[in-house]
């Protein structure tokens, strides 16, 4: 391990490498820009391909093409460059190609504020794609947190076959931390999608699944085996012909909510939280990303004073882990829910304390200056008053 | 104990540059936890820009600098958006061409005038106005020794490097006009 001050998009750029990504095809973008340059200059170092990309459609199309081949491909992007990739996003998901991409969020709608930071695209990450497609969500904290989080990130998505967002925030991707990083990556445990065990002759296909929780194995093109991806959902019980267009009632039924269940059946795994004192918290602060470093710091200043408030921070925010909530909450008489948006997180953490009786609120920010910890405990007090 | 550190000016003076070569400073050179953190306008130079560093000999939770405990203002603007953070007993080091108005800042404020813009224009190279700042910081504060910032620079600016050593030593060595807010 070497102690080395470590901004936080390359963070995200090693997790990817640590995480076995040979493939990364991208368009820079403020302020997920530095990613790109250090995969350019990475990428040749470990046996990897980088691609400079002319926009954003093209980067996803070319890291789903790499991983059809068999090698681990990821891009990053950020705001206008996220919206352009929903629909190669959804195509992925369907497709079952494993992929992950790293949101570096910055601010504000349509081309937004470049230079500035937000969390805006919680609700995007899971439902920007077309056609009730689910999507894997995590969301780092800290610099040291965006290379670990990004090489589960790269795990899942083998694991799972689909895509996994990495949900970054411009105040994560530029900033700059000490971190203690292991020197040699091979030390790190990786994931492979399952492949076909059988002989070629045998091979019934990429979507030869039987049950909703199976997560069917992949041939990578060029391996020998006819390997066929298809984008409009094709899996069906015992593989078979693949070659039509238009789905039978049936089959489409059973491809939408396999993509689903094949990652709720693994939840345990994908779900990762922190809790800090909210044992007997009254109050517990809800919060993901940067913001949930706010809330801590407005956790101790809160104890300081006498009232019992706990911190919940979400790491993995789809399929959002509604039981996680509850029962972190059990004994909670409100709960704040800080972040840069108008209340995505809260809308969320509503559904999973319906009918509970807890009072929820927001501290909302979108002027992409952060929540400050003094911020939360001025609506802690109004809350309990 | 946590210490708060902002370096603010305009695009293109070197603010999240410095904050950079703090942070190393601080964090590799010496052993503190560090978090930098930096804001600045999308116009590449001429808009506001900040780089500020959180550090501690525990660990840094909240990355974001709330209340600067030493502030270094190259520009009248950057007075202008922090003097409102500054409290009382805390530190401010201005440009002494660059600012010209401190009324903004709280009484029990420090204020130290430093001829950085001045000693960068001595050595010939007005940009490193900021090297020069690092080495006002260092002795003025005394969180580091020359010694302990040159290697920060070394490692984290290597450009132009007998510029850069030379503008660090004499903001080390300036002589400071000091008042009270």
């Amino acid at each position: 391990m070497t102690k080395r001050l470590l901004l936080g998009n390359d963070a995200f750029c090693e997790g990817l490498i640590a995480g076995g990504v040979r493939f990364y095809a991208g368009y820079p973008i403020t302020p997920a820009t530095e990613i790109a340059e250090a995969m350019s200059r990475r990428m040749p170092q470990v046996g990897g391909t980088y691609v400079q990309m002319e926009d954003e459609l093209g980067s996803m199309s070319a890291i789903m093409g790499a991983s059809a081949t068999g090698v681990k491909s990821a891009t990053a992007s950020a705001g206008p460059g996220m919206a352009l990739m929903q629909n190669e996003l959804g195509q992925a998901i369907v497709a079952e190609i494993p992929l992950v991409v790293v949101n570096v969020q910055r601010a504000g709608p349509g081309i937004g504020n470049a230079t500035r930071s937000g969390q805006m695209e919680l609700m995007q990450s899971r439902y920007g794609a077309n056609g009730e497609v689910p999507a894997v969500v995590l969301a780092p904290s800290t610099v040291e947190e965006a290379f670990w989080l990004t090489v589960k990130a790269v795990n899942l998505s083998e694991m799972l076959r689909t895509v996994v967002i990495v949900l970054g925030e411009g105040l994560l991707g530029l900033q700059r931390a000490v971190v203690d990083l292991p020197d040699d990556y091979g030390e790190i445990e990786l994931a492979e999608r399952p492949r076909p065990t059988v002989p070629p002759a045998q091979y019934l296909g990429n979507y030869n699944a039987n049950e909703l929780s199976d997560v069917p194995p992949i041939a990578d093109f060029g391996s020998g085996y006819k390997s066929i991806l298809s984008s409009v959902g094709i899996s069906r019980r015992g593989g078979g012909d693949i070659s039509v267009l238009g789905l039978s009632e049936n089959d489409q039924d059973f491809t939408i909510r396999r993509l689903h269940q094949k990652l709720l059946d693994r939840k345990d795994e994908i779900t990762l939280f922190e809790e800090f004192m909210t044992d007997d918290a009254e109050i517990v602060y809800i919060a993901f990303g940067t913001q949930a470093l706010s809330a801590i710091g407005a956790m101790h200043e809160a104890r300081a004073n006498g009232i019992r408030a706990g911190v919940l921070r979400l790491i993995s925010l789809w399929p959002f882990p509604e039981e996680v909530v509850r029962s972190c909450c059990a004994k909670a008489r409100a709960v704040v829910v800080p972040e840069m948006n108008l209340g995505q997180a809260r809308l969320l953490v509503g559904n999973a304390l319906a009918n509970t009786g807890v009072k929820i609120v927001g501290v909302n920010r979108v002027d992409s200056i952060t929540i400050k910890p003094a911020q939360i405990l001025d609506r802690t007090m109004e809350v309990l008053s | 104990m946590r210490t708060e550190i902002r370096f603010a000016g305009v695009g293109s003076q070197g603010m999240v540059s410095c904050s950079v070569v703090l942070a190393e400073a601080l964090g590799i050179v010496k052993d503190y936890q560090v978090v930098q953190t930096q804001e600045y306008a999308a116009s590449i130079s001429g808009g506001s820009a900040q780089g500020d560093v959180a550090f501690s000999d525990q660990k840094v939770i909240v990355p974001w600098v709330l209340h600067p405990d030493v502030l270094v203002a190259m520009a009248q603007d950057a007075v202008k958006q922090h003097a409102a953070a500054m409290r009382p007993g805390t530190c401010v080091i201005v440009d002494d061409i660059m600012v010209t108005d401190v009324s903004p800042f709280q009484k029990g404020v420090a204020i130290h005038w430093a001829p950085m813009t001045k000693l960068a224009d001595q050595v010939g190279f007005r940009k490193c106005a900021n090297i020069v700042a690092l080495g006002v910081f260092s002795r003025l504060t005394g969180i580091l020794t020359l010694e302990e910032i040159t290697k920060a620079v070394v490692a984290r600016a290597p450009g132009r490097p007998e510029t850069n050593l030379k503008a660090l030593r004499l903001g080390y060595e300036a002589n400071l006009d000091v008042v009270a807010a």
